[in-house]
């Protein structure tokens, strides 16, 4: 997911729909919320033969994990 | 005697309203007049109703009534009246998803729970307002703007089955359906003092739907009993549904009534505790734990992980799902879509197959270590709060909205499928109801309709209804 080159950026978006600058603005800021979300599923794939183990994965609400 | 009952029919459960239909005492017609009486008295205030079809539910009432003045067995929900949400559609009957890209659809086909719940009796009086197309932030700008909550008439009804908790707790329906992808039933249920369950995923087909691989049909309820009644009838194996399970459904109704002391449950207290939540949210919940406890049921501390990678996993599939749906009205109708929820269904155009399938994975990997958890520990279910927030403002709030707090606990159980059900638990400072949720392992929701009935025979939730002004 990459939307920080700005002109590839708004172009993307205008080619799919007749965004305004409002719009677009918009979009950036709810984006970084899904970018952290897909950043954080690649960091959790594991290589080829390791198991994902969720009981070291994160405890509490916000992302931390105290065990 | 019996004017008194029709004229208070509609504060009857559902059970007893079958009931009462079923052995004459009142007509189905009747059973369509009360209900509708109270649409008029209400509706106009709650907005709870996108379509209401007065003469379709007078017509099926009458048909159920000839049927049972020729001697015929009506089905178990004969002339129950339901509300549904207008994403799902119904065959001649107008649904518009509360969008102005939709507003004159009228399918020609019903979805298959729907074909199941008509099969079954029950009659449909109108589609229930929601978030348009399930997914954005409403506004006063909507297609229909959003339901007022009966609890407290200043306040908005939360989403995205908004109209469906509404028009239940202002027993202008018996029942209604909803649709959950990431709490969009359990949270409503939770604010307005009623039972959901979110089943087991493929339980209840989504055929003749649009395809949503974690969102699952719910019903909104409000007592356990009416709840296990709508679920029994709309679950059942679908072949033209791959998501959909070949099983035999168990009669729930049958089974609800059990001794539940012993049964263990998991207080994940670490996880639970770490979130935002507002003080009735807490108050509510540790009463609710009191209860189960009173009811013999064993707390057991555990630990539980993973909930926000499994919540973020979620939330790209939605994203991607949406904007797949939407490609190409996006660019052929993007002025049609309310200006919140086309940039809310754009996002899923810059995801990659691979994040899609990261996700996936993620999801798959928490789907087996929260089935291992419930089996380790020995748990019946395990229960958290439904929503940290007593309020639907602070939930869409757009930095609370977009960060998905509002779902931290429900969401999970979304990308794992295992059944999980809101339970009402109190209320809030506003007089806004506060819920308590109870996961469960897959394909055992007998277990959370049992603990629901006992639950709802210990208090008196299901008692209250919201005082209603003309």
């Amino acid at each position: 997911m990459d939307f920080t080159d700005d002109e590839k950026f708004v172009e993307k978006v205008r080619s799919i729909a007749p965004a305004t600058q409002q719009d677009i603005e918009q979009l950036r800021e709810l984006l970084k919320g899904l970018s952290i979300s897909t950043e954080l599923m690649e960091s959790l794939i594991q290589p080829f033969g390791i198991e994902i183990d969720f009981s070291k994965m994160s405890s509490r609400v916000d992302g931390e994990n105290n065990g | 005697m019996v004017k008194t009952m029709v004229e208070s029919l509609h504060f009857l459960p559902l059970s007893e309203q079958v009931k009462l239909v079923h052995n004459g005492s009142v007509s189905a017609v009747e059973n369509v007049n009360a209900h509708l009486n109270m649409i008029n008295s209400h509706n106009p205030k709650l907005n709870s109703f996108i379509t209401i079809d007065s003469k379709g539910a007078l017509e099926q009432a009458k048909k159920l009534d000839i049927l049972r003045s020729k001697g015929k067995t009506l089905g178990p929900l004969a002339g129950v009246i339901l509300g549904i949400k207008d994403s799902i559609p119904t065959k001649d009957l107008k649904t518009t998803n509360n969008s102005r890209l939709l507003e004159k659809w009228i399918p020609t086909h019903d979805a298959s729970v729907i074909k199941r719940l008509r099969n079954a009796g029950a009659i449909i009086i109108g589609k229930t307002n929601l978030n348009e197309f399930g997914w954005s932030r409403p506004t006063e700008l909507d297609l229909t703007p959003p339901p007022w909550s009966p609890w407290n008439i200043d306040r908005m009804s939360v989403g995205s089955s908004s109209g469906s908790g509404a028009a239940t707790t202002a027993r202008m329906v018996g029942a209604a359906l909803g649709t959950d992808g990431g709490g969009s039933a359990r949270l409503p249920a939770g604010a307005h003092n009623l039972y959901s369950i979110k089943p087991t995923h493929g339980l209840v087909s989504r055929f003749g739907m649009d395809h949503n691989q974690h969102s699952e049909i719910s019903p909104l309820c409000r007592t356990a009993m009416d709840m296990a009644m709508m679920l029994e009838a709309m679950a059942g194996y679908e072949p033209k549904d791959d998501m959909s399970w070949p099983q035999e459904v168990p009669k729930y109704t049958n089974m609800i009534e059990t001794d539940i002391s012993g049964w263990r449950i998991g207080v994940p207290y670490k996880f639970v505790t770490s979130a935002p939540n507002e003080s009735e949210v807490k108050e509510a919940y540790d009463n609710f734990l009191h209860i189960l406890e009173e009811l013999g049921c064993e707390l057991v501390e555990i630990d539980l992980h993973g909930m926000l990678e499994a919540r973020s996993a979620n939330f790209i599939v939605l994203n991607s799902e949406a904007y797949q749906r939407h490609q190409k009205t996006l660019s052929s109708n993007w002025d049609d879509y309310g200006k919140i929820t086309r940039i809310y269904l754009l996002q899923g155009a810059f995801l990659s197959a691979n994040d899609m399938l990261n996700a996936a994975e993620i999801g798959r990997a928490f789907k087996i270590y929260f089935s291992d958890l419930l089996l380790e520990n020995n748990l019946k279910a395990i229960a958290t709060p439904t929503s940290p927030f007593a309020t639907a403002e602070r939930s869409r709030l757009p930095q609370e909205h977009s960060r998905g707090v509002n779902a931290c606990f429900t969401a999970p159980f979304n990308i794992s499928g295992h059944p999980s059900m809101n339970l009402p638990a109190g209320f809030g400072e506003s007089d806004i109801p506060v819920g308590a949720m109870l996961t469960g392992a897959l394909h055992d929701d007998i277990s959370l309709l049992q603990l629901a009935f006992a639950y709802d025979q210990r208090t008196n939730w299901s008692d209250l209804m919201p005082e209603l002004s003309e």
